[in-house]
Formats: structure tokens, sequence, C-alpha cells
């Protein structure tokens, strides 16, 4: 806080609405204001308050001078790039957003955010992975903050609020910049200002302790996530036997993603489906050696190998049914909805099958009578709609035969269908291996369209055919990775429609 | 109750000479309306001076000490409409509003009382909604106060200066019989500071000590010939007269500085970042001891000729700095410097940008560009370009850092909205009839026009979203739907909109969104809330409101239930009913509702009471990554995190903890049936015996198949 004598102390505070942004401006006022300093503040409501970025803005100086008579000082209502000296954040990209905007200048600015991360509707709302690369954001600051305190806060205000909901984020904050020493006051002072708020004092305090340890350069909250969700595999021993048979035949670096692809596979059909996964990755290692990859990190089989196993372990209703009525499935959501003790759950799942998903589960004979009956009465043809009270003994019994029908699964229409497309694909693998490493790790990668349930899944399933059916354009593998670009950038289809007109598309012709 | 509560900041209003204030602008503001000795204030919420108006209602013990009535006007132009008490009488009073939006509403009855002319001071407050953070389109008010001789002040930005132009506009407001406009941007609405305080005035008359006999005089009804008369007045008399004690009074200022060749003259509510931009340019300090003369314009209609004269007389160049269009300020000073054969260059906007917000980055490259184009003698030009260029290397630096843009997070609806599932409804309904004409209204539905809705083609104006339907629904082949806020709806809508369409047999389909409160203001009780601001009950409905105005059809549809919604207007738009069909929406604001509820919830929770809890959530493992969900839902608790199956790499989706069990996403996903990872929990707290009996029995029974 130097030069005051000349300029005035700026602090820009960069907040999420309804993450207290308000109240941490309250503390800070309150903090400078019994430091004697005289404080002037302002901020932006209006439809921010809703849900988008609020800002706001304090510049501050020594109370009383030079003289209370003399001139006053001048102070700005807005942030100026290249002006501002502390900048505090309760999320990375809020963060981000002030560096970009030249706020944060390596000169001037110290910095203290969370590195935890709100998602913003585009970043949610993309059909793939549309989350930004918010290390990245991270490592800008490290190089054009003057300082860059961050720790995820989010996370510290979840363990010092003893399970309830977060929030106090900004307590943490507060926490962090006592702690890093960055303004000359006292760490009683600031925590008078959370006192003085009288808004949650105890959990803000236990919040602004954590936060305060942890600039110090203290241990934050131990992780507390769950296992993964292999802690599933019961190991039975054939799927110990086949996990072994691949240790001895894959390169180690693929171990780890195989032995996930069998568990997965054999949880979903048993251990001769998880067989007939291996066999297929066979074929694809020995092309991948071939084609030199042992000096790419077999990376055209360890990429087959993550999206054949979801090729192969397809969504169904006897997968969610099963699925949904594992006792891990009751513990997880008692935990997400964060349930006390002694309190009880009661879950209900919505479930909208179509006579085609109710169809693709039985042998074909039968799935032709009752996609007839259906076509005809138009029963069930847009889905049949269920609320199931899933903790109910009732609604139980019922999810739980569905889930027993997997034996029907290897006899039903769809089994074959699937079984088709994927060596459809494989073939494509091949050929394409046989030509160019790179194109076969985008034909590779078109797996990625297919997922869901109904609608969605038939769209994926479209596109993905559609997309692959260009492996032979002269440009293939710009080609296919456009298109499958094109096919995850919107479910109306425009983008793909578009790409597949363009003359640079294949001359194999869109349909 | 509002939104925010100022009941503890309303205790700074009751401070007497020399004590400290410190508090908010618009807190300051109503100070000084009671240190002024006003016995009336109105006016209609709307950012920024929504704050204003809660203030105003939760001080209310301090006003009756004072004598002082309050109005929650039904629109701005029934708080101009208030003014008429100055006319006749000595009565001190103020209203205020959002501008322009909230000017427009007002200005008929605005020109009357400007063209009758007022006894008492009169002062409005206007919320200059303009630049960052603003809602509606971007103009002046400005051309207001010049077409109807209305004086408008806009203070240079630090308390003592605002409270003090307060007080200056009602003694200039009486001593030229002409109301005042004050201007107040966002931000210096919700500026923070302090200044020394007076005591408070009672007004000459008020609601203890009241006017006993009327006046008439003709002169001030607006009719001829008085009318003609009173324009003749406002020329000769008042505005020579606001002149004169403008200059008196000294109310603009001038900042004296070395480098006298060159000066500036700026809107006084632009100076503060104007004197940053030229401390940042090394040409000021913070204490404003500027090196160029800048002349502010606390005053921005009337200008001051001879304070013009004067200031541009020893100069060979000014820089107008005149923030949005037209150029106002820039034309009336090249004005003044011709008739008085100045030789002075005057230059603005082809310095300066002509439109949008003037933030000190614009201010600091405009005052670099006016120097160097002027060469004012005794600057070092170089030096001057060399502290704009390290500065700009420096942000440039910054604004680089990142190698991709920082998406933007714009608004939309909140968590558990009852808008959401009325829009979700509209959606549906289309994907099933094809797409729709909506006319959008002024509100927090406004937002359905945005991604993920995108519903609401068009909007006219607050309450007008059925009138804007009636010269486009006759020349359309479907039915045209039109949006009404609850708030519109009381503000003009109700006679703008619906008796209208019943008067004029129209054909047309109106939704009125019903949430309880002017909700995008923040949450100011309407008549339709069902009590007032003080929180006494009121008997008012919307559905008796469209009876008795002759609606024949109307249907009352809770937002919550699509399926029911969905019928509603597929009937309202099928329907061989000629003539306006009206869907009353109703769902209560979720943030008003969340803040009861979760008082209650906690009251009920000590109490060891049985409490349900409802929330939502997705299976992780059945989500297959599409987001199809988010696309259709947009609630800001619907959400994404990493993928559990380590061979998948799309994130799936998740609800967190803002959830307050709407249900809104899994009824979407359930109805265009997208998936089946949504699950709904019940969580019961402090459960009865035959909750805990049942619970055991089933947790047997189930334990027992899940053995299998």
């Amino acid at each position: 806080m130097a030069d005051q004598a000349k300029r005035l102390y700026s602090v820009l505070i960069s907040a999420l609405g309804g993450e207290g942004g308000g109240v941490l401006s309250k503390w800070f006022i309150d903090l400078a204001e019994s430091q004697g300093q005289s404080v002037q503040y302002t901020y932006i409501p209006g439809v921010a308050q809703r849900t988008g970025a609020t800002t706001y803005y304090i510049e501050m100086c020594p109370r009383a001078e030079p003289a209370p008579q003399g001139p006053r000082r001048v102070r700005a209502l807005m942030p100026c790039p290249g002006d501002v000296d502390l900048l505090l954040a309760t999320e990375i990209l809020e963060a981000g957003r002030a560096l970009q905007t030249g706020y944060v200048t390596r000169e001037r600015t110290e910095v203290i955010g969370s590195t935890h991360r709100i998602y913003a509707v585009v970043e949610k709302a993309a059909m793939g992975d549309g989350r930004v690369q918010h290390e990245q954001i991270v490592e800008a600051l490290r190089a054009h903050a003057k300082r860059f305190v961050g720790f995820d806060m989010a996370a510290c205000a979840r363990a010092s609020r003893a399970g309830e909901s977060g929030g106090a984020i900004n307590a943490v904050l507060f926490g962090a910049l006592a702690g890093s020493g960055i303004l000359p006051f006292p760490k009683d002072a600031y925590e008078a200002a959370i006192r003085g708020g009288a808004v949650a004092v105890d959990d803000n305090l236990a919040g602004f302790e954590l936060g305060y340890v942890i600039a110090k350069g203290g241990d934050g909250p131990a992780r507390t996530s769950r296992p993964a969700a292999t802690a599933e595999t019961k190991a039975a021993p054939s799927v110990a036997v086949l996990a072994g048979k691949m240790e001895n035949a894959y390169p180690p670096a693929l171990h780890d993603i195989l032995r996930h692809g069998i568990v997965k596979l054999a949880d979903y059909q048993g251990a001769a489906y998880a067989q007939r996964y291996l066999e297929r990755l066979d074929g694809i290692l020995k092309l991948d050696s071939a084609a030199g990859g042992g000096e790419r990190g077999f990376a055209l089989t360890r990429e087959s190998a993550r999206w054949l196993a979801r090729l192969m372990a397809y969504d169904d209703i006897i997968r969610v049914a099963d699925l949904k009525t594992r006792a891990s499935r009751f513990e997880r959501v008692n935990d997400e909805v964060k349930a006390g003790a002694r309190q009880i759950v009661r879950v209900t799942d919505f479930l909208k099958p179509s006579m085609a998903e109710f169809a693709s589960i039985v042998p074909a004979p039968l799935a032709r009578l009752l996609l007839g009956f259906s076509e005809r009465t138009g029963f069930a043809a847009k889905g049949f709609p269920l609320s199931l009270k899933t903790t109910s003994v009732f609604g139980f019994m019922l999810m739980r035969a569905a889930a027993k029908l997997k034996f029907l699964r290897p006899r039903s229409d769809r089994f074959r269908r699937e079984q088709q497309a994927i060596d459809t694909w494989l073939a494509a693998l091949a050929a394409a291996a046989g030509r160019d490493y790179d194109l076969a790790l985008e034909v590779a990668a078109c797996a990625r369209l297919v997922k869901g349930y109904g609608p969605t899944h038939c769209r994926g399933a479209q596109n993905f055919e559609t997309v692959l059916r260009h492996i032979d354009a002269p440009d293939a593998v710009r080609t296919i990775r456009a298109l499958r670009q094109a096919a995850l950038a919107d479910d109306e289809g425009k983008a793909l429609r578009g790409q597949l007109a363009r003359p640079s598309g294949a001359p194999g012709g869109a349909t | 109750m509002a939104e925010r509560s100022f009941k503890k900041e309303v205790a700074q209003l009751r401070i007497g000479e020399g004590e400290l204030f410190r508090g908010e602008g618009v807190l300051a503001v109503t100070k000084a309306l009671l240190q002024s000795g006003v016995s009336y204030i109105g006016g209609y919420q709307g950012a920024p001076i929504s704050h204003m108006m809660d203030v105003m209602n939760d001080a209310k013990e301090v006003r009756e000490e004072l004598g002082v009535h309050f109005e929650n006007c039904a629109s701005e132009a029934g708080a101009a409409a208030m003014l008429a008490a100055s006319i006749h009488y000595p009565l001190r009073g103020a209203v205020t509003w959002k501008s322009t939006v909230g000017t427009n509403v007002a200005s008929d009855a605005l020109a009357n009382v400007a063209s009758a002319g007022v006894t008492g001071g009169c002062v409005i407050v206007i919320g200059e909604d303009y630049g960052e953070g603003s809602s509606i389109m971007q103009e002046r008010s400005h051309a207001f106060a010049m077409k109807s001789q209305i004086w408008l002040l806009d203070p240079r930005l630090d308390l003592p200066t605002i409270v003090e132009c307060v007080e200056q506009g009602f003694a200039l407001s009486e001593a030229s019989n002409t109301p005042v406009m004050l201007t107040l941007r966002i931000r210096a609405c919700h500026m923070y500071g302090q200044f020394t305080a007076k005591h408070n005035k009672k007004g000459r008359y008020n609601a203890d000590d009241r006017i006993e006999a009327p006046v008439f005089d003709y002169a001030k009804v607006v009719l001829p010939p008085s009318s003609y008369r009173q324009e003749v007045q406002k020329i000769e008399r008042r505005w020579p007269a606001a002149v004169d004690f403008i200059a008196a009074q000294g109310l603009n200022e001038v900042f004296a500085g070395p480098l006298g060749e060159v000066g500036i003259i700026v809107q006084g509510g632009l100076f503060n970042a104007l004197n940053r931009a030229l401390e940042l340019l090394e040409l000021s300090d913070s204490f404003g001891r500027t090196k160029l003369p800048i002349y502010v314009l606390n005053v921005t209609y009337p200008l001051i000729p001879s304070e013009l004269e004067s200031f541009c007389a020893d100069k060979k160049a000014v820089l107008v700095v005149e923030e949005g269009q037209p150029n106002y300020i820039e034309q009336f000073v090249k004005s003044v410097l011709l008739d008085s054969k100045s030789r002075t260059a005057v230059h603005g906007k082809d310095i300066l940008p002509m439109a949008g917000e003037y933030k000190t980055q614009v201010l600091l490259d405009g005052a670099v560009e006016f120097i160097a184009s002027t060469r004012p003698a005794g600057l070092d030009l170089a030096a001057l370009a060399a502290v704009r260029d390290a500065h700009r290397s420096r942000v440039k630096q910054s604004t680089e850092a990142i190698g991709f843009p920082v998406p933007g997070r714009p608004p939309g609806f909140c968590i558990g909205c009852p808008e959401r599932p009325l829009f979700s409804a509209l959606k549906l309904l289309q994907e099933e009839l094809g797409p729709f004409h909506v006319c959008g209204d002024i509100g927090c539905h406004l937002f359905g026009s945005l991604p993920p809705f995108n519903i609401g083609q068009h909007t006219m104006g607050y309450g007008l979203g059925l009138a804007s339907a009636s010269g486009l629904a006759p020349n359309f082949k479907g039915r045209v739907i039109s949006l009404m806020g609850d708030g519109g709806f009381w503000h003009n809508g109700l006679t703008s909109g619906i008796a209208n369409a019943v008067f004029n047999g129209d054909d047309g389909v109106v939704i009125v969104v019903d949430n309880g409160y002017a909700a995008a203001t923040g949450h100011q009780a309407i008549p339709s809330t069902g009590h007032d601001s003080q929180g006494n009950p009121v008997d008012m409905s919307i559905e008796k409101a469209l009876r008795g105005v002759g609606v024949q059809w109307i249907r009352s549809v809770d937002s919550y239930d699509i399926d029911d919604m969905i019928v509603a207007l597929r009937e309202a738009v099928t329907s061989e009913n000629h003539g306006l069909k009206a869907i009353v929406a109703g769902g209560e604001c979720q943030l008003v509702r969340q803040r009861r509820v979760r008082r209650e919830t906690a009251t009920a929770l000590e109490r060891g009471e049985r409490v349900v809890r409802t929330r939502y959530g997705v299976d992780e493992d059945v989500c297959t990554g599409d987001h199809a969900c988010i696309r259709l839902s947009g609630c800001p608790s619907l959400t994404i995190k990493d993928n559990p199956d380590p061979l998948l790499s799309d994130p799936v989706a998740t609800i967190d903890d803002g959830c307050v069990g709407c249900g809104n996403c899994a009824a979407v996903a359930h109805e265009a049936g997208l998936c089946p990872s949504f699950f709904k929990a019940e969580i019961i707290a402090n459960p009865n015996w035959f909750d805990r009996a049942m619970h055991g029995m089933r947790q047997r029974l189930i334990g027992m198949l899940q053995g299998q």
C-alpha cells in the first residue's frame, strides 16, 4: 500500500451473483475504516444480480489527510485497466476476465482468487466438452499478476461448514487476504469486521481461519472425494483371469485403460463379453504395431479401447434399471442430496421408454410385433411416461425386474445392430490405419458421436454413419475431423449439413 | 418486503448538524431531500433508483416525524403528476424514476408542470441507466430537459457535492419557477461515501400542518391563452432567472491549471473519470490538482454563456467531454463562442467516440489525442506519449495473457424461476405446432428471448406486450402470443393492452406472468402482491381486473405444471373463440419464496418438526454427457462435472446444492424424452414413526433383493 500520499489504493472485487460479493465488500469497508482509511465504494447490481458476473469497486486512502479543510480526493467509480492494486475474485473465470480486461498488471496488481469453477452457460451447453482450460488462466495470473494467491476456496468453504451447502467462499477469500499480509491490517481487525457484519458469524469465521492458514502456507482441507467408480469391481475370478491375459499381451502403458474396459464390459454383460472386447482390440493392437504405433504410445489402441468399451456397453432400459437399483447408487444419492444420518430419502425416477426401446431388448420377431402394434395404435410411440418410486418396494421390484432381463440382451435385434455398427467402425479403422495413422485416430474419435437415449441416440448414430462414409475423401483427416466437430456443434444438424454442403467436403457426397 | 432492506441504514437519515453521514448515494440523496424540507416524495422503481424507493419505504418512521408523504406511484406518469402539488403552493417535493424509459412515460405530466411553472421547489431524481449494467436502449435524458425547459443537474461525484446539488436544486427551482432534474448514473446511485450532515427540516406545509385555503390562478392552467404566455415566460423570465442563480451561486466549478492555452469542459458526472485519466497521464493528481484547466458542469442545462466565454477567453482550444449523443453541449458551446466571435477551437465528438459510456480508458485516449492535436505550450508531447505508451503496453501484456476469450455470463432466469417452465412449455408447444410470433414485454421474462429459449421477437416498452400485437395480429396467419408481466400489467398494460383489446374486439392471446412482485427491480410490492410495501393487506388481483374489464376467456395456470400450461396454451392458440384469451401464469418469484421458506424451514427444524425437502439429481453413470437437458432448461444449478467413468471424457450433468426442487429440469427432460438420468429426492428430516417403520421395512426388502 505504498505511494498513498500520491494516489488512492484501488480494489476490484469480481464475483458471481449469490456468492456474497456484497457481504465481502461490506467486511472490507468496515475493516478499512476501522484501520483509519477513508473509503469509497460502488457496484453495479442491475440484472447481473440475478445470474451473471458482478463487480464491486473500492478506492481508499488514509483518513483526515492532508487536512480536513483541504481539497478532497477525487475518486473514480470504475476500475481502469492498469490502475488496480488489488483484485479479489471468487471464481477463476472471473479473475481471468479481470486479467483479460487489463485490470491485472504485473507492476501493480496483487490477486487473491479462488481457483474453482462455476461453468458459464456456453461451457455447459456444449454437446461434448465445452469447458475452457482454466489451468491456462491460473498460469496467466501467476505470470501477469504482481502476486497471485490462489486455491480452491469453494472446497475450503465446504470443509469449514460441516456438510452444509457452500456459500462462505467470501469468508475464505477474506481470510486469504488477511493471511497474504498484502494490507497492513491485523488479523483481529478482519475478524471484528466479520463479527460486525452479523451474517452467519461462526461459519464465516471458520472459513476465514481456513483461508488465513492456507494463504500463510498451511494445509488445505483433505480431499474427500469418493473412490472412482471402478470400486464397483467385485473382481470376479473370470475378470481377474482376463486382466492377467491382457497384461501379458499388451504394452504396460495400456494396462490401466484396458483394465477399466474389461471391468466395465464384464459388469455390463459378463466375462465372455469382456473377452470379445479384448479379441476385438487384439486386431487393433496388431494394426497399431504395424503402423509404427509404438513410437506414439499406441495411441490408436488406447483411443479405440476407450471408445470400443463405450460402443459395446450401449445404453438401454436394462442398463439404466441395473444402474439405478444398485446399493452404491442409493449411497451416492444420499451423499449428493446431503441427507443427514437420521433423515430418510425417497427417490423417484423418471423414465419414458418408447416402444422402440422396449423392442430393442427383445428378440427380433417379437420386436417386429411390438413395433407394428405401436405403429398401428400409436401406443408409446413417443415414449411411455413412468414415474417410479425406486425406494418403494413395488418401484424397486419393477426396476430390478427390468435389470434382470440382461440375459435377453444378446438375443435382441438392437444387439445385432450395435455389433454390426461396431464392426463397420472397426473395418473403417483397419482401412484407415493401413493408410494414415492420423486418419485412424480421427475415425476412432468418431465413436464419441454415439451416446444417449431415444432421439439423442438416433441422431448420434446417424451422424456417426454419415461421417464414417467420408473416409475416402481426398483430405480425409481434415474432412473427418471437420465433420465430427460439426456434428457436435448443435443438435439440429445445422453445422453438419453446412459442412457436408461445402465443396471441400467429400466427393462421395452427403446424404 | 423488498429484496434489499435499508431498515438499519435509515438510521443515518436521522442524524443532525455536523454529524458524519456514511452510506450509499441513494440514501445520501434521501437525506438531502429531508434536509431541504420536502413535503412529499414519490416515484416508480427501476434500476438504478430502485433502492431509493426501498429506502423511502423503509424510512417510514423518519418520514412520519417530518410529516413527509411518500407514494409508491402506479407509474412514472403518476409520479410526475404528483408535482402538481407545487404549482400553486409553496410545497417542496421530489419524485424519482429510471431514465430515459421512465422519463418517456412521465413526459406528459412533466411537460404540463414545466409549462405551468412551480411555486414550491421540485427536484426529479432520475437514475440515468446508460453504459455498463444498463438494461434499456441507450439514450440521454438531456433532450427532455431541453424540450420542456426543465433544468438538468449532473453533479460531480462525491457525496458532499451531490447533497449540495440537491439542496441548491430546490432553491434553483424556486428562483426560476421551474422543476429541476438531477441525474445520477448507476455507479453514483450505489456509491458509498461520507458527508457532513445538517438537521432535517419540516416542509412549510406538511401532513401535520396542512394548507387551509385553495388557490385559483388561471395563469397556471395549461390552456390558451395561459399556455402561450407560459411559453414566453419560460424564455423571458424563468430561463434568465435560472442562469443568474446558477452563476451567482457558483454551481459550476472551475479547476484551474497551468496549461492555460487549452481546457476541458466536462459534465459533472464524468469529472472523476476524467481526472483519473489525467492522473494516469501524470497531468493531474488524486486531489484534482490538474495541469489542464477544467470547467465542471454540475448544471448541464441551461449552460451559462458568460461562464463559457470567460473560461474559453484565453484558450486556443477546448475539449467538450459529453457522454452519449447527440452532442447538445458541444453544439451549444460552439454557438455561444460563435456569437461572441471567439477564436477558440471546440473539440468533442470529433476526438471522443460518438456513442457509448465514457470509461476512464476512453477519456485517457481522448485526452492524449486532444493534447497532441492542440499542442499547448509548456507540455512535453513526447513525454506524454511515452507515459501513454507505457500504460498501453502494460495493459496489452495482460489482455493478451490468456490464449482464448473468457466466456461471458449472460443474464438468465434464476434457479427455480417460475418463468422457466412457462418458456419450456412455449418451446415444447412450438415443437408441436410450429413457431409463433411472441411479443415480449419488460421484466425478467424478457430473458426468454435469450438462449436456450429464443422466445420473444420484440419489446416495445413496459406493459406494452399486448398493445404491441394489435398491428401485427390482424396481418398474421397464426395467432400472435403476447407476454405481459404483472408489474407492466398494473403500470399500464391493463388499459393499453387488455381493455384496448376487449374494446376493439381484437383476437389475441396474452400470457400475464404473475410472480407476485415487481421482481426484476428488487421485489417491490404491486397491487396483486396481496399487501402493500408496509405489509398491510391489499385485496386486488389480476384475475378480478381481467373480469372487470370484460375478458371472457381466462385460464389461471400454475407455471410449474408444464402439462397444464401446454394444454391451456394449445387451447388458446387453436380455440374457435374470437376475442382476447388471457392465461394468468402463476408462480411466486423463487427468490422471494426461498427467502421465506429457508427461514420457515430453519425454525421448523429447530422445533424438531417433520420437514420434507425436495431436490433433484442426475445419475452420473446414466448421464451420457450430451447436455441436451442443459440446452432445454438453462437452470443455473443444472451444471456439469468431470465424467466419473475413466474411459469417457465428456463431462456429465449434475445438479448443485443451489437446487430448490422446482423440478423443471426433470419435467422438461421427461416431456422431451431426453434421458432417464434425472431423479427426484425427497429428504425427510425429523421423520415420524410411520416414516421410520415404512423406511425400515423397505430397506430390509430392498437390501435382500440387492443381495441377489
